[in-house]
């Protein structure tokens, strides 16, 4: 199997990119490098004994939703609070920020959406067949 | 460790991680667990039996029947916690009791269950859920390349 493509480089973190909101209300397009590593001795954890951690934290609720062809939104945020953990299961999105920035999400990628207030983001079926993703909602302070 | 960043050029700039896009042809594999006409998806299952030993069986789930006109949803359930973790090449995992249900949708790579002398392969797309309790007699052994997962800790 050739290295996932949510692999970094060096193959020691998932790459994602990420939607967050500035101190002034802004939004904006970038990255997040969740980090492999050992868990602790002794802590709390659900993943299996032996595996490397890349992320984990508490949740509130998923979903997979299958959007269809077609589908775009305008600018929105998620809910209040809520952080979205994400994987694209199939099909491409276009996500953007007022302020230009973007980026392109396909199928075997994560993705984490941030933005929980502010000017929000876009979210267009970049492809015209729909799209399928895997959604964990998650306090946004954790 | 997370570490966040906000390089982005403007001016529409595209990000393509890895620098792959998805093969223009052929079915995308993560996707296989889908029935064509949208309506169901096929999943694995983790069964915690009345003589309390675990099986593995396949099964389908039906979406949720969501009145939004944009979209589909399926396995929609509170949680409790999530992790994105990765296995070594061939690595075991021996039947350790789940202490609730959870889900496990394999990300890259894959692993194999076997239980009650019932063998399954599960690979890359596979949504995997655990009834709470399972684990007595279950062993997994991730595949040749490992796998990377996420898991969820489902709530009631």
């Amino acid at each position: 199997m050739a290295k996932p493509k949510f692999m970094s480089a060096d193959g020691t973190a998932i790459v994602a990119p990420r939607t967050y909101t500035d101190d002034q209300g802004k939004t904006h397009c970038g990255v997040v490098d969740w980090h492999g590593g050992p868990v602790p001795p002794g802590e709390a954890t659900i993943v299996p004994a032996g595996c490397t951690r890349y992320y984990e934290g508490k949740a509130i609720s998923m979903l997979i939703r299958q959007f269809v062809p077609g589908m775009k939104t305008d600018y929105h945020t998620d809910p209040a609070d809520q952080h979205q953990v994400t994987f694209m299961i199939d099909g491409e999105a276009a996500v953007g920020a007022k302020d230009g920035t973007s980026f392109h999400l396909h199928a075997g990628e994560f993705a984490s959406v941030e933005d929980d207030h502010g000017e929000g983001h876009t979210a267009v079926d970049a492809t015209g067949k729909g799209f399928t993703q895997l959604f964990v909602a998650v306090p946004a302070k954790s | 460790m997370i570490r966040r960043r906000s390089v982005l050029a403007g001016g529409g700039a595209a990000l393509a991680i890895g620098g792959l896009a998805q093969a223009a042809e052929g079915r995308n594999p993560l996707a296989a667990a889908f029935a064509s006409d949208g309506k169901s998806m096929k999943v694995i299952r983790i069964l915690l039996k009345n003589d309390g030993k675990t099986r593995v069986a396949e099964g389908q789930v039906g979406d949720d029947e969501s009145p939004y006109p944009l979209f589909k949803q399926f396995l929609t359930s509170k949680a409790s916690a999530v992790a994105i973790y990765g296995a070594p090449a061939h690595h075991k995992i021996a039947g350790a009791k789940a202490p609730a249900k959870a889900m496990l949708f394999i990300c890259a790579g894959e692993t194999v269950f076997k239980a009650g002398g019932v063998t399954q392969r599960c690979p890359a797309g596979t949504a995997i859920l655990v009834d709470s309790g399972s684990g007595d007699g279950l062993t997994e052994t991730a595949g040749p390349d490992g796998y990377t997962a996420i898991k969820v800790q489902l709530a009631d």
